[in-house]
């Protein structure tokens, strides 16, 4: 602190305890700012507030996602446990339809706690406990890591994949975790979207002062209609719902509030049965550091 | 050397029922003995009374104490504090996480990410190799 005000610069914390008259603690946020004529410091304002209550809720917020994370995905491991066991013959040997019926169930399970990760994001997200990292990292090595996720659907539908990444391209600073996040949803969107043998391009490039990711796919595209919707939490648009594929109708809305709290841009374009493109950018300096508790679920899509 | 002596024991603590019973059954048919108990003092009563080789250790017990209080009593005690711990769970925040791997567990697994094969699986490569 001392040191800080010694340069004329301004000081804040919210980690003093202080004590009341009475002789309790507590926790108090403290900004103390120089006041200068020219280059003199004239004197300091000061401001100082208890911030006991909001440390205790902030607190509560921290350990109601945790509990609620393990209640429910306590029966969820049971489900998830039990049906390995079966499948792994530790139980007696099975039919044939006996086995498709557990791997059914043991799928559901999974797609449930694909769910139940997804919902967790959203709450740490809308309780302001989503942290942003930022480290430098080779976008082109997070995309490939990525798209290694879906290869046997991507082999399966016998999709292309076409790869535009800038070469030369300088690491830039994002939160890992979060990009890898971006890179599994939007590539998982299209795979998933795009009938067999149609094709995905992933471009990685500087344009101007920004870095521009974008996935692009043949797949179902978006109804003209529900495209103001598209990030909106648990939509999932009318042609898809048709097309009996799997999804939480969260994937974006996540991927859109990471990119905001990044102080990143996010865009598309897309038309109904020809394709959608992604976009994604943030500024060459990377992702915008935000202090948080960093908790952020992985989502698993594959079976 | 008979094969009763060779048994390692693996500590189990855990307090969902239904996932006690196949814990414990998986690990029987992979060759180890298996205690169990749903509390830390339960637990800690076992490290006294019974030779542990290793700790499958869940965060949220039975009772007001939960896995950190019992995994810094362990570390603590110079008999105990080489036996390898995995915290197996379900809750996956970042500070319970930081707060296990700084008293120095093995692993962390969040139990509906993976699956049971798995991690047995590398229960056995640490015990049996």
């Amino acid at each position: 602190m001392r040191k800080t005000l010694a340069e004329g610069k301004s000081f804040s914390t919210d980690e003093l305890m202080n004590k009341r008259k009475n002789g309790s603690e507590y926790q108090e946020y403290t900004a103390i700012s120089p006041v200068k004529d020219n280059e003199n410091v004239i004197f300091y304002i000061g401001i100082s507030q208890d911030i006991t209550r909001h440390k205790e809720i902030d607190k509560a917020k921290t350990e109601f996602v945790s509990l609620a994370s393990h209640q429910l995905r306590t029966p969820l491991a049971i489900i998830k446990w039990y049906s390995e066991l079966l499948l792994s013959g530790d139980a007696g040997k099975m039919t044939v339809k006996q086995k498709d019926y557990i791997n059914e169930m043991h799928r559901g399970g999974v797609r449930m706690i694909g769910l139940v990760n997804a919902l967790l994001n959203v709450s740490r997200i809308e309780l302001g406990k989503l942290g942003i990292t930022p480290e430098p990292a080779n976008l082109s090595a997070m995309a490939n890591s990525a798209l290694l996720d879906f290869v046997p659907q991507i082999k399966d539908k016998k999709l292309k994949i076409k790869k535009l990444f800038e070469k030369g391209l300088s690491k830039v600073p994002v939160d890992l975790k979060l990009m890898r996040a971006i890179f599994q949803n939007l590539i998982s969107n299209a795979v998933k979207y795009t009938p067999e043998k149609g094709e995905i391009k992933i471009g990685i490039k500087k344009e101007n002062s920004e870095i521009v990711i974008s996935v692009a796919d043949t797949g179902y595209g978006i109804p003209k209609n529900q495209k103001d919707k598209i990030f909106s939490k648990l939509f999932r648009a009318d042609n898809i719902m048709k097309k009996d594929v799997d999804g939480t109708g969260l994937g974006l809305y996540l991927v859109k509030a990471i990119v905001d709290e990044a102080r990143g841009r996010i865009w598309f374009e897309s038309e109904e049965n020809k394709g959608t493109t992604f976009y994604i950018s943030f500024p060459l300096s990377g992702m915008h550091a935000v202090s948080g508790s960093k908790d952020f679920s992985e989502e698993k899509n594959v079976v | 050397m008979n094969e009763k002596e060779n048994k390692k024991t693996i500590l189990v603590l855990e307090d969902e029922s239904s996932l006690v019973d196949m814990i414990s059954s998986k690990l029987k048919l992979e060759g180890f003995d298996v205690v169990v108990s749903a509390t830390v003092d339960g637990g800690l009563k076992d490290m006294e009374e019974k030779k542990i080789d290793f700790i499958w250790l869940d965060h949220y017990l039975i009772g007001s104490k939960d896995g950190v209080e019992f995994t810094t009593v362990v570390k603590k005690n110079d008999k105990w504090k080489n036996i390898p711990i995995f915290v197996v769970s379900n809750t996956a925040s970042m500070d319970k996480i930081k707060a296990y791997k700084e008293l120095g567990v093995t692993r962390y697994y969040v139990k509906s990410d993976h699956r049971i094969d798995d991690i047995i699986g590398d229960i056995k490569n640490i015990l049996l190799k």
